[in-house]
């Protein structure tokens, strides 16, 4: 196994590398507090669902305690436990700007989670030098120093990003995957989305290494643990998936303050207005929604996130609304402002027209004529609808506001 | 030509206006024009959870011509404002 980046021969497989910035939401939350330093942190739970904590610092981790626990035994295990609130949106920002950073190298990335990033290295060598040179880029752009892992799966990158140095990458080769694979920890799965529900499992029943786990045979295995079962064994034999890279796409986003109290019906509007102002960005191009992100930063210190994927593309402010609603619902305590962003974009809205009502569809066309007219004359908000948002605020310029007209 | 407007927010924003106020705080000119008599009067708050809160007097006064009008003193900046009510 080799421990540092050199140069490939020629007939060589794909080599995944893994960038993997441990604890970055703990980061974020923190702050770079000082005197947090050394101490058992963790992110405390977001509200709404079961009471479980967040990442937890090195320190937390020796008391015991782990992420995902429930609230009341990572407070028994450390009593001097520190609890600080999650900032999703900060980490989502800081994950974003990383991600822009490595696609700056022309990495084409597969973002896993929040810290967790995989690029195929074929193709970049040239335009870097090497392997090494990709590698070493990858590691200056970005600002935390990450661990760095490659190797022929996305998996084994994985594990070698876990054991690697801060300022040291991993490499592992494709003839040593197998055996390098099967003696890492069986908790390497728990990074695997399809596969973390099996990790307390396989220690209880006493796996420590991938290798013991995968020796069971491909039978036993989908048997007992169903498909993630199925999955793990491929994962620690070195076989995996192939990446799923993002595409990049314009970021369209829009928020908005909340003046008075957040009462249900005051959320509903602000998100009404929010959804309206989203379709109407011309940089949407006329093109659906397929997710958004809603998020809030909330009273006391400390953001929310909901990530909401819709049934189907669509461009539809009420149908979008009414999609949205749900999850307005769960937001953990009260808001000072809400922020909405478009994740994934449709295909672009088709004109579609009724079968039978032509009169209606003449007169929408001659009224959506009218619109273009006068927007056309006016700009884009020369026409808007007036909205009741909060007809009782104490301050009158809370009460109503104007937001797009979208014809 | 191609006009803008503005972009879509809050209406209703209150506009700052010249007042003279009395050693109790009561409007005595509003906009150059000296008042007749303050109809009503009435103390605004809220916001308490924000960074900056809201605390405002407001009088709605007439004045010598005759024209009705909602002005408040901003009581964190001590600034008067006008506003549609």
């Amino acid at each position: 196994m080799s421990s540092g980046a050199g140069r490939r021969g020629g007939n060589c497989g794909p080599l995944i590398v893994c960038m993997h910035i441990p604890r970055l939401a703990l980061r974020v939350a923190t702050g770079g507090a000082q005197e947090l330093l050394g101490r058992a942190v963790a992110i405390a739970p977001s509200g709404g669902g079961a009471m479980r904590i967040g990442e937890v610092s090195g320190r937390a981790e020796k008391e015991g305690v782990q992420a995902g626990m429930a609230l009341g035994e990572a407070l028994g295990r450390c009593r001097d436990l520190v609890l600080v609130p999650g900032d999703p949106i900060k980490v989502e920002q800081a994950w974003d700007q990383a991600a822009r950073a490595l696609e700056g190298i022309g990495a084409e990335l597969e973002m896993a989670r929040p810290g967790l990033a995989y690029f195929d290295l074929s193709g970049l060598e040239g335009i870097h030098g090497g392997e090494g040179e990709v590698i070493a880029a990858a590691g200056k752009a970005l600002v935390s120093p990450p661990r760095i892992g490659a190797g022929p799966t996305r998996f084994c990158a994985l594990a070698a990003a876990l054991e690697a140095r801060s300022r040291r990458a991993r490499v592992i080769r494709d003839r040593e995957a197998r055996r390098y694979l099967a003696s890492q920890p069986i908790s390497t799965l728990s990074y695997r989305e399809e596969t973390e529900q099996l990790v307390p499992a396989l220690e209880r029943f006493g796996f420590e290494q991938l290798g013991t786990f995968a020796a069971l045979g491909a039978k036993a295995v989908a048997d007992r643990f169903g498909e993630p079962g199925r999955l793990a064994r491929r994962l620690a034999l070195g076989h995996d998936t192939p990446l799923q890279v993002r595409r990049v796409e314009d970021r369209l986003q829009e928020s908005m303050k909340l003046a008075q109290e957040n009462s249900g019906l005051l959320l509903q509007r602000t998100l009404g207005v929010l959804v309206d102002r989203l379709l109407a960005r011309p940089e949407r191009r006329g093109r659906t929604i397929r997710a958004l992100i809603l998020s809030a930063e909330l009273v006391e210190r400390g953001t929310w996130r909901e990530h909401v994927v819709l049934r189907e593309a669509m461009a539809a402010s009420e149908r979008i609304l009414l999609a949205l609603s749900g999850s307005l619902g769960t937001l953990p305590e009260p808001a000072v402002s809400l922020g909405l962003a478009v994740e994934r974009f449709g295909p672009a809205t088709a004109d579609q027209t009724t079968l039978l009502d032509g009169e209606r569809t003449a007169r929408d066309r001659r009224r959506q004529r009218a619109v273009s007219q006068v927007q056309a004359l006016a700009g884009p908000h020369g026409l808007v609808r007036v909205l009741v948002v909060d007809p009782d605020s104490v301050a009158p310029e809370h009460r109503t506001i104007t937001a797009p007209w979208l014809g | 030509m191609r006009r803008h407007l503005a972009a879509p927010g809050p209406m209703n924003a209150p506009q700052p206006i010249g007042v003279q106020a009395s050693a109790r705080g009561r409007p005595i000119v509003v906009d150059g024009e000296p008042v007749e008599t303050v109809n009503n009067d009435w103390l605004g708050e809220d916001w308490w959870w924000r960074e900056v809160e809201l605390h405002r007097r407001y009088y709605e006064v007439i004045t010598i011509s005759g024209r009705r009008v909602v002005v408040f003193r901003d009581l964190l900046s001590d600034r008067w404002f006008s506003q549609r009510m």
